[in-house]
This record gives C-alpha cells, sequence and structure tokens, in this order.
C-alpha cells in the first residue's frame, strides 16, 4: 500500500481516501504473463492509472485551489492508493514530494483496505471515499477485479466482491462513505455459468452487528448489465471526468443556516448523470446508477456558488445571427450580439432572466423571466416566431 | 421571518378512497433567494399547503417545485415590501390530455405526453402487436385472469386502462415481438389505473415500453417514486 498523506488530527473527524487503479492485468488478454484459462474477453486497459492519477491529484490539490478537495468540518485527513499499469505510476504529494505507488493485486488491495477502515473507524464523523477503477463485471453482485487477476486455477481470489464490501463498511463505521466505482458491470455468459466463481468481499457482513454508518453513497459509472467507457489513448474514463468536473464547482446547494455551498451524495449523482449524457458520444450510451442511503451528509464544503455550464440557442438558426442572446441577474448581464453558434458561458447558479433581443428592433424580443440555473448544466433553445 | 404560503391547484383524483390520508398529492417545495440558496424547504399538497419561512431581509424570493421526474417549476415571491406572500403551483397545463396528466410528474420531462401532439411522435401504433395477461395469487399460486377494463383512453402516444382488482396480489405481464417480457405489480384492493407509453429515455436499460400504476394514493406513490430515484433531499421534505 502506498500512504500519500496522513494527516489525521487525534480527537478530529476527518476525510479518508483510499483509490485503486488496475489498467495492467498480465493474465488477461495481451497481458505478459500465462494467460488466465477463461480471460472472459477481457484485456489491458489504458485508462484507469490515468484516471487515476487525475482522482488523485484532484484530492490532492492545494487548497485555494479552483478545483481540490474542501471540507472544514471534515479536512482531508488520509490518501492511500495502490494502481496497477504497464508504466509505474507516481503522484506528487504535499509532504512526500514524487511518491510511486503500489501495484494493485488482490493482496494490495486488501491491506490497503484494513488500514481504510482502521482510519475510518477512529472518529465516529469521519467521511471515508473508495474510489475504484478497472474491470468489473457482474452477477447478482458486482465483482472487482485485482491486477493478479487469473494468476491461479481460481482466478476469483484475485478480486473482490464490492457490493458484499459495501454491506460490510456500512456494520463496520459510524461517519459517512462515499464509493464511486468506475467499471462495467456486464454479465459474462463465463462467470454466469460457473458455479464457485465467487470472491469474497474485503470484509464479511456481521450481521450481528447493526448498520451504524450515518450515510453511504455509491455511485457506479454504469448501469446494471452496462459498460463502462473511457475515450481512446489513454485518457481519464467518462465517469471519472464527470465526477471530477461535478466536484469541481459544479454541483452543491446551500442550506438555511449553512455558511458553505455542500456537495453531498444526492448532488453529486445527479451532476454526474447530467454530466455523461451531456459529454457522451451518439454511440455507447452510459447512464451512470447510484444508491443513497441515510441523511445527506456532504462531501465537500465549498465557500464559493456552484458554476452552471449554460448553452443558450435560438431557434430557427438562421436568425441566430441577427439577435443579441443574454442572460442577466441583477445588474450583472453577459451577451452574445449577432454570432451565429450557441452562446456557450459558465456563470454562478442563481435565477436569471434569459432572452434574446434584436438590436436593430424589428424582430420581436424572446424572454423567460426567472430562469431556474441548476448546476451543472442549463440548456435552452428560444424560440423567435413567427 | 417572513411567510410564504405555497399551494398546489392540482386537481383530485375521482376514485381517491374516501379519509385516505394518502390522497392528495404532496410535492417538495424550496424558496430559495437569488443565488439559488435555499432559504427554507417543505411540502405542499392539494389539501395543505407548505408554510415557508424566509429572512426578514428577504425581498424577492423564488419558490422551486419539483416532481419525482426531477422536473422544476420556478415562482417568484415578491416580499420586499409586504410580511407574506402567496404562490400556487397548478397542474392546468401540465398535459395534452387531461386523463394523462397524473401520470407526467413520474414520467421523464421529455415525455410527450407533456407537450403538443406531433406528427414526429413515436407512436403506440408500433405497439400493436403488444399483449397484456392478468395474474392473480390465490390459494398459494397464480392464476391468470381475464383482463377487463372498466375504462380505456388512448391516443397516439398512450393507452390507458383502469382495473378493479379485489384483495389479492396482482400482476400484469407486458410482452411482444419488440417489447422485452416483464411483470408489474398492480395494487389490489380497488380500482387501479395503469398507463402505458413508448420508452421515454435514452438509457440503454430503460424498456422498450414505460408503465405508470396508480391506485389513486398520490401521496404515498409520490413519495416512493423519489425513493426510488434516490432523491434523498425531496424524501426528506415530504417525510
Amino acid at each position: 500500500m502506498t500512504l500519500l498523506l496522513d494527516t489525521a488530527a487525534e480527537g478530529q473527524p476527518g476525510t479518508h481516501v483510499l483509490a485503486i487503479g488496475v489498467g495492467s492485468y498480465p493474465h488477461l488478454l495481451g497481458g505478459d504473463k500465462k494467460l488466465a484459462k477463461d480471460p472472459i474477453g477481457l484485456g489491458q486497459l489504458d485508462s484507469p492509472p490515468v484516471s487515476l492519477k487525475a482522482f488523485l491529484d484532484w484530492m490532492l490539490a492545494p487548497p485555494g485551489n479552483a478545483a481540490g478537495f474542501s471540507n472544514h468540518a471534515a479536512p482531508l485527513a488520509s490518501v492511500e492508493a495502490v494502481c496497477s499499469s504497464k508504466a509505474a505510476v507516481t503522484v506528487d504529494t504535499p509532504a512526500l514530494g514524487q511518491v510511486p505507488l503500489e501495484a494493485a493485486t488482490r493482496d494490495n488491495i486488501q491491506v490497503a483496505f484494513e488500514a481504510w477502515l482502521d482510519r475510518m473507524r477512529s472518529h465516529p464523523d469521519n467521511v471515508g471515499v473508495f474510489y475504484f477503477c478497472g474491470h468489473g463485471v457482474m452477477v447478482a453482485d458486482q465483482h472487482l477485479l485485482a491486477e493478479d487477476f487469473g494468476r491461479t486455477a481460481q482466478p476469483w481470489t484475485h478480486a473482490f466482491n464490492i457490493s458484499l464490501t459495501i454491506r460490510a463498511v456500512e456494520r463496520e463505521v459510524s461517519g459517512a462513505v462515499f464509493f464511486f466505482i468506475d467499471s462495467c458491470r456486464n454479465v459474462p455468459r463465463g462467470l454466469a455459468l460457473t458455479l464457485g466463481a465467487d470472491p469474497q468481499a474485503l470484509i464479511g457482513a456481521d450481521l450481528k452487528k447493526n448498520v451504524s454508518c450515518q450515510h453511504v453513497t455509491a455511485i457506479y459509472a454504469t448501469g446494471e448489465g452496462q459498460l463502462a467507457f473511457a475515450p481512446t489513448g489513454g485518457k481519464v474514463s467518462r465517469f471519472t471526468s464527470a465526477l471530477l468536473c461535478a466536484m469541481s464547482g459544479y454541483c452543491g446547494i446551500k442550506n438555511p443556516g449553512e455558511q458553505t455551498w455542500n456537495v453531498d451524495g444526492d448532488n453529486v449523482a445527479s451532476a454526474i448523470r447530467t454530466l455523461l449524457q451531456h459529454n457522451e458520444p451518439s454511440k455507447d450510451k452510459q447512464v451512470s446508477d447510484q444508491s443513497i442511503q441515510g441523511p445527506l451528509i456532504p462531501l465537500l464544503r465549498i465557500g464559493v456558488p456552484p458554476k452552471v455550464m449554460v448553452r443558450l440557442d435560438l431557434a430557427p438558426k438562421e436568425r441566430r445571427s441577427l439577435y443579441e442572446l443574454y442572460l442577466a441577474k441583477g445588474a450583472n448581464r453577459v451577451a452574445q450580439t449577432r454570432v451565429d453558434q450557441v452562446f456557450k458561458v459558465d456563470l454562478p447558479r442563481g435565477v436569471y432572466e434569459v432572452g434574446a433581443l434584436d438590436p436593430q428592433g424589428a424582430l420581436p424580443l424572446v424572454r423567460h423571466e426567472d430562469e431556474d440555473l441548476v448546476p451543472p448544466m442549463y440548456m435552452l433553445t428560444l424560440k423567435s416566431q413567427p | 421571518m417572513k411567510r410564504l404560503h405555497v399551494s398546489l391547484a392540482y386537481r383530485p383524483s375521482d376514485f381517491a378512497r374516501p379519509n385516505d390520508p394518502d390522497a392528495s398529492v404532496a410535492l417538495p417545495v424550496k424558496a430559495l433567494d437569488a443565488d439559488g440558496t435555499v432559504l427554507d424547504e417543505g411540502s405542499a399538497s392539494s389539501s395543505q399547503p407548505a408554510m415557508l419561512s424566509v429572512p426578514d431581509d428577504t425581498g424577492m424570493a423564488y419558490v422551486r417545485l419539483t416532481w419525482p421526474s426531477g422536473h422544476t417549476e420556478t415562482q417568484r415571491a415578491d416580499l420586499s415590501e409586504m410580511n407574506e406572500a402567496s404562490v400556487t403551483f397548478s397542474d392546468a397545463a401540465i398535459s395534452r390530455n387531461e386523463w394523462a396528466a397524473w401520470a407526467v410528474p413520474k414520467l421523464n420531462p421529455r415525455t410527450p405526453l407533456a407537450r403538443p401532439e406531433s406528427p414526429a411522435d413515436l407512436g403506440m401504433d408500433e405497439f400493436n402487436n403488444v399483449w397484456l395477461r392478468l395474474w392473480r395469487f390465490e390459494g398459494g399460486v397464480w392464476k391468470r385472469e381475464k383482463l377487463r377494463p372498466i375504462e380505456e383512453r388512448r391516443s397516439k402516444v398512450a393507452t390507458q386502462m383502469d382495473l378493479e382488482l379485489g384483495h389479492a396480489h396482482w400482476l400484469l405481464q407486458v410482452g411482444g415481438s419488440k417489447v422485452t417480457w416483464r411483470f408489474v405489480a398492480l395494487p389490489g384492493g380497488g380500482r387501479a389505473r395503469v398507463l402505458i407509453t413508448p420508452r421515454d429515455s435514452k438509457d440503454p436499460r430503460a424498456d422498450e415500453l414505460k408503465v405508470v400504476v396508480t391506485s389513486f394514493r398520490e401521496r404515498a406513490e409520490t413519495l416512493l417514486e423519489f425513493l426510488s430515484r434516490d432523491a434523498m433531499r425531496s424524501v426528506n421534505a415530504l417525510t
């Protein structure tokens, strides 16, 4: 295991992160070791090391950055990571400089998980983050594959059951835990037709214990039975991109009496789903899935209002270059005048007047009062009639 | 504190059970300032308005109503020269067909049921070969029953039927050459309404036909809709 940050203060709640990225699978197709008896059609992945590094860089970004972790009630207390990749992955850390990550074998994942769980138990109001990017499959439960999957005749000893792990963690800690699972959830025929293909959970769920966790959010990159995708060429996956974008100021709510804009399971799940929907190519649809339990506890507490990606268009398109498209809130007004393209701008969330006016005064005014711009996106096509 | 009264002018169902506390629809409402900060939140129903409190220095407040589908509707309330204001949300223009309005808040905001009829609508005609079977659980076994709607409605984009179901467990089986076979649980013990409309979502997991069911217990059913979508903030506002 590799501990990248450990600044937990005794007696104080903090946020503890465990991040796992698996791109190199030596026993799967294209690997450099003995091929598994049944690789179930799975091979090497370019995206997980890149996605993991993007996630860790975001978490470890210096305070005060526009993007990066912020939660004064549960500050970042520890970050632990393992990663498997053809090329070594190193992470810039505030205290230790460049740190290379250990391989994400099943044993290393187990050790890292147990250390993370111990840290989570140290305070009742701790917040936990569990991130995984790599191969995943499912039948009834979802299984995530470690680097050494396929090393032995029983390949599933080198995977773990994340569904049961989540149920177990709910009985082990008392704060809030956020699971971000960036992997496929398809059902391989070879897995469904194999008795004994039952990976263990990272810890058993002791049903004698009551559920103690105040809040659990689990967000999956895709729906049951579906695939998750990444752009080709070793880029950050679609899900991790949407997650990092959502957390970088594109979601949040300020509740009565609160001083900060809070990012919680409810609004981050909704933002991820919206961003995936609008950023995906026409084929290979990917719709995230989530499970949210218990009262909402913020993962992030941010001092500035969230932003909204505005996409304002006008129909018919031939009239776009004749109009000024605008958004106004109080004295603040942004506009795009007589340009034949969609007006794209980022604005702080809030209630705006949105409209289109003809600077020449010949065409009719189009005006929408009180448009509620809710993060992460606001899309509207104004209609100029007749 | 200043006060906002938020009412819901949604038509009550003709078939709600007498004295049923769950009969009238309840939806979460929020009072926001111009920056989107939540000032207060609560639940408004057609029988009981929400009473929201906002700070004394509030000038313009914005009241947002949320449907289970995620669709929102916002109205402004000017409190700059008064201490109380009222806002009413209506379902008058909710659907092209009055008989289908009850289902619209539970469907995707882009459902064709919520907009004027268009020649481009994906019609129910495409699903002419869909079959329905009704099953009742009795004496420890499932038995097929005749499907006898007591009322039927049909448009280009939806078909709706009302069934009178006895006290038992009921399943409606839907299938067809272009439709994945599946069972939908129906509530027993009175009148139940089933609306079937083509898929309104791009989600690859979505079934070809969307089936929406009501037993005219709007409050409980709306809460279940929010729960099924993990919309915990709305659930908290309603409970």
